[in-house]
């Protein structure tokens, strides 16, 4: 049986990034990934099968904490939820790393500043292709570079609206996205219409998600092996318990496959991750793999997310609507002296959620979707969830996934929502929002799990965390995670940039562990 | 130098223009590329049949005459990679035959000035650059070709083999279709073809001309490429028989290029509606017209789709696996050529919204497009001197009369014949169980002849290496060379010429003058 130096389990933002980072090292690598490449075919594009029948998310079922069966809005496949995301790559802001003082409780500070991820940080905003601009969010941490690529022009109608809010003194910025263009490169080729970007996957590989920018680099090289296929069911330890000796894995026909590694680097997601060190339980490790602390599976963040869709009486064709964040709120506003959070644009809601939406809000009415499709403006609203150790993922007696999860600081969501809808009755008013004005809209669940965090948290600590700073286990002398587990707490933007800039910054440490 | 000046002009970026700047490009002469219209976005609308086959998305608006001075729009495509953007990239050698002198029913198929022989290691220098998926020596009349594909061919699907086995079974040696499709490698996220045949592919994995003959060379310093610029004309020197400047329309304003050779590559119809637009007080009749031939014997193929529907349903996804070739020359019945039969790409209800209803009553377009099997018949028109493309106006009229239709229908009738006798007889609905269309003036995809070549200046326009006989700075390479139209599909043909004449302009033209 071959031995490898590096196991990664996963191929998401954390794990593909993380075997780019360590490919050129030489060292033999092997990726591990429960799903398959998805195939780049028609329905990547068909709403009705992204959305409606979920075709490309995982058909397991978890379940809440009443112990009812729910969907997990999670795609297992090489690139994991990245190939989904709508690749929104944000650095979290600088007072996210200390502690803050919400409506719901403190967010507790992290064991690393800002400073500490700044670097890695601007390399992968590089490697990501992201496109933005600095110096226009107010809430923007220094930068040590500039963005390398441009933003994304602002479609008329979003120009508009951007301008609006100008006028109402906010500072939109442009969202910082990750995509490879056309203009990217010196070479001509043909444009790139993003008009189904934000929860579909890119049959044209623009997207820059895990698999195509980080993954597909590192398998270029000779001493990286994916197998796809392979979920990873439990990782053995030696007597001792101090060091995972096998990963196995079951195969879709159900065989086992045993793999063994210097150095096992977890990145299946925070909730698989927190699930996988679970069901990992032996002897040395009585309540699950590395979890001394008790932590593991615990202070399981969502966010509290929800999506706003105002109905205008104007046009709005955007192709690409994803294009600007407001951020004037995060920090606290004039009538609130704590953070609400972070509102961003979003892709467009496919026809089938917003039909069952407007039958939500007035059933007596006949819309015909398309119609609202072609005037709606669709807002993704972010606030802060809290750690909350009663928040946190187990293994039911079935052998499923449960998430105990129980919504908290809703108080800032709340008002982070009556704020938009406050500032669009005062725009557009003379054709606009405030005249027939309707929103739609919903808050995520629990089974709205993309934002997913905080399940093996990183701390000084070993009684209190599961990682330390350098993500390794306190427990087990070999064990990394490199997905959002680490987090201490959830800020209010999208985690996917600093899941990939601490995979870079935890692959540092490996190289130098091993004297590379 | 003065500006705009280059070593090598080339007008039309598609089959036979791409392929020629992927020859060309690497000597390092300094190439400048017209192309008429922009680069094809990638975006959803690539895939959504109502916008691609109903709206006409990709296709010009640009209207064309027919012989009645009836306007139609033609299928056609003006965009980097030309009408490779949205074929089906069956990538077919002309039989060796073809090369020669056959009598149809019709009339006579004129011989070739070239033989098989001369093209066939830029058949395969092509059938590599492009790509293709295919088995030697299983087609019957396949011309002689020892070395192997460069990729297998493509596995057919269930429903696709049933048939493939009925038809073997019944007698016919069906055999797999040369398709031009990128073949993925081991980490490459697999690809399915669903919406491949008629429609641009965002995934870039089709072996079209943009793919495979442009991008690749948009880096090189040596190549300028103009955008969404319309050629007008050619203006001739005064003292020889040259090209002095061609003249093009970009952003409204008139723009002008000079260069040492210029290649006409803008699809037999357009290039000949150039040369009779460039005609002057030397050109009366046209550039490189002495011959009378410029825009004459247009062939576009006797093309026919058809549809037979079966009890079985068909859920296929890529259906155009493979391809009959028993009635090519002849039948038990007929002593002349019928000609070629293939396998389209999966029907989609959506197509038929507009023609179908009238078709068979109770049966839903959706039912229709779940059963159906979809074959493209295509025999061979002849060369006729007033089937034409004439320029009245300044309008492109396009003259056609069909002919040699007799082959043809020959053909529709020993397919219905095979699939009511072979094993799917059983699954076929018995009444009314066919559509077809013979596809109209507008379908101008196999478009040829129109420029064509050969020995002899005053019957023909172009030499053996497409070269005027007349104006000697001027190459034509795309189907307008062609004498005869064969009865398989053009491209594969194109592109091995532009091979072979960019072989002949590295080794001969340009390096002289340098």
């Amino acid at each position: 049986m071959s031995k490898y130096d590096y196991i990664i389990v996963g191929t998401g933002a954390g794990g593909a990034t993380m075997a780019y980072k360590l490919a050129k090292s030489g060292k033999k690598i092997l990726v591990l990934e429960r799903g398959d490449f998805l195939p780049r075919e028609t329905d990547n594009w068909n709403p009705k099968a992204v959305f409606t029948d979920g075709k490309y998310r995982t058909t397991e079922k978890w379940v809440d904490k009443e112990e009812k069966e729910f969907e997990p809005f999670t795609h297992y496949c090489v690139g994991g939820n990245t190939k989904m995301y709508g690749s929104a790559l944000l650095r979290m802001r600088e007072s996210d790393f200390s502690d803050v003082k919400h409506y719901g409780g403190i967010s507790p500070s992290w064991p690393i500043t800002y400073d500490d991820l700044e670097p890695y940080y601007t390399i992968a905003e590089k490697l990501y292709h992201v496109h933005g601009k600095r110096g226009v969010d107010p809430t923007d941490p220094p930068a040590s570079s500039d963005y390398l690529y441009s933003p994304l022009k602002l479609e008329p109608r979003m120009k508009e609206i951007y301008k609006s809010f100008q006028d109402l003194g906010l500072n939109p910025s442009p969202l910082p996205i990750g995509v490879k263009l056309a203009k990217d490169e010196k070479i001509r080729k043909s444009k790139i219409n993003l008009s189904l970007f934000d929860g579909y996957p890119d049959p044209t590989e623009s997207k820059a998600d895990a698999h195509v920018i980080a993954l597909n680099k590192a398998l270029k090289h000779k001493n990286v092996e994916l197998k796809t296929n392979r979920t990873v069911i439990k990782l053995n330890t030696n007597e001792n318990g101090d060091k995972v000796t096998e990963v196995v894995c079951l195969t879709p026909s159900g065989k086992t496959k045993i793999y063994t590694g210097e150095t096992i680097v977890v990145s299946c997601g925070a909730i698989n991750s927190a699930a996988l060190l679970l069901k990992s339980k032996n002897k040395s490790h009585p309540n699950g793999l590395a979890n001394s602390s008790g932590m593991v599976g615990r202070n399981l963040m969502l966010h509290n997310n929800g999506t706003v869709v105002a109905i205008s009486e104007k046009e709005n064709n955007s192709k690409f609507q994803k294009a600007f964040i407001i951020s004037d709120f995060y920090h606290n506003a004039q009538d609130s002296k704590y953070p609400l959070g972070s509102i961003q644009l979003m892709g467009k809601t496919d026809p089938d959620t917003l039909r069952s939406e407007l039958e939500e809000i007035n059933p007596d009415k006949k819309w015909d979707v398309d119609d609202v499709a072609n005037h709606s403006i669709d807002f993704f609203i972010t606030a802060e969830d809290l750690p909350d150790p009663n928040n946190r993922v187990t293994i039911s007696d079935t052998g499923q996934i449960k998430l105990d999860y129980t919504q908290n600081n809703l108080e800032a969501y709340t008002r982070l929502r009556k704020k938009l809808i406050g500032l669009l009755e005062h725009i557009d008013c003379e054709e606009g929002f405030c005249k027939d004005t309707a929103y739609a809209g919903f808050k995520l669940g629990v089974s709205g799990v993309s934002h997913q965090n905080g399940t093996c948290r990183f701390g000084v600590d070993a009684t209190s965390s599961v990682l330390d700073i350098n993500c390794k286990s306190h427990d087990v002398d070999n064990l990394y995670i490199v997905d959002s587990s680490f987090f201490c707490s959830s800020s209010a933007v999208n985690p996917s940039l600093t899941i990939i800039a601490n995979a870079l910054r935890v692959g540092d440490h490996l190289l130098t562990k091993s004297g590379i | 130098m003065a500006k705009n000046h280059y070593d090598i002009i080339i007008v039309g970026t598609g089959a036979g223009g791409g392929t020629l700047l992927h020859k060309l490009a690497a000597t390092g002469k300094r190439i400048l590329v017209i192309e008429k219209g922009g680069y094809i976005p990638k975006e959803k609308e690539n895939w959504d049949t109502k916008e691609v086959f109903i709206k006409g998305r990709y296709k010009t608006k640009e209207a064309w005459y027919d012989k009645n001075g009836d306007a139609f729009v033609p299928g056609q495509h003006y965009c980097v990679g030309g009408n490779t953007k949205v074929y089906g990239a069956a990538l077919f050698r002309l039989r060796e035959e073809d090369f020669g002198e056959i009598v149809h029913h019709g009339g006579v198929s004129p011989a070739w000035p070239i033989s098989y022989t001369d093209l066939k290691d830029f058949y395969q220098e092509a059938e590599n650059l492009y790509h293709v998926n295919g088995e030697r020596g299983s087609d019957p009349t396949e011309p002689n070709e020892v070395r192997p594909y460069s990729h297998s061919a493509i596995t057919h699907e269930p429903r696709i083999q049933k048939l493939y086995d009925d038809f073997t079974d019944f007698g016919l040696k069906p055999f797999p279709l040369p398709i031009g499709v990128k073949k993925l490698e081991s980490n490459d996220s697999e690809l399915v073809l669903d919406r491949f045949d008629g429609y641009p592919d965002p995934t870039e994995s089709k072996g079209d001309s943009h793919v495979v003959g442009v991008k690749p060379n948009t880096t090189r310093e040596n190549v300028t490429i103009w955008t969404n610029c319309d050629v007008q004309r050619f203006e001739t020197s005064e003292v020889k028989n040259k090209i002095s400047k061609v003249v093009a329309i970009k952003d409204g304003q008139e723009i002008s290029a000079t260069a040492d050779v210029y290649c006409l590559c803008a699809g037999a119809i357009n290039s000949a509606a150039i040369l009779l637009k460039s005609k002057n007080d030397k050109h009366p009749n046209g550039l490189a017209n002495g011959s009378d031939q410029v825009g004459r014997n247009y062939m576009c193929h006797n093309n026919t789709a058809m549809l037979a529907l079966s009890i079985k349903p068909n859920p296929t996804i890529f259906g155009k696996t493979f391809a009959i070739n028993d009635y090519y020359f002849s039948s038990d019945d007929f002593e002349f050529p019928l000609g070629h039969i293939q396998m389209l790409g999966k029907s989609d209800p959506v197509m038929f919204e507009e023609e179908a209803p009238s078709f068979a009553p109770g049966i839903t377009l959706k039912y229709l497009a779940e059963h159906a099997l979809d074959f493209w018949l295509t025999s061979e028109d002849l060369p006729d001197r007033n089937n034409r493309v004439v320029i009245e106006d300044d309008k492109l009229h396009l003259h056609y009369t069909e002919n040699n239709l007799e082959g043809h229908h020959r053909l529709e009738k020993k397919l219905k014949y095979a699939l009511e006798h072979a094993g799917c007889k059983k699954h076929l609905i018995p009444n009314h169980i066919y559509l077809d269309k013979k596809i109209p003036i507008g379908g101008v995809a196999h478009q040829c002849g129109t420029v064509v070549m050969g020995n002899d200046p005053e019957t023909s326009v172009l030499n053996n290496y497409c070269q005027s006989h007349e104006v000697e700075n001027l190459f034509v390479v795309d189907g307008g060379f062609f004498p005869s139209s064969a009865a398989v599909n053009p491209a594969l043909t194109i592109m091995a010429m532009a091979l072979r004449v960019g072989d002949f302009i590295n080794k001969n033209i340009v390096q002289s003058e340098i």
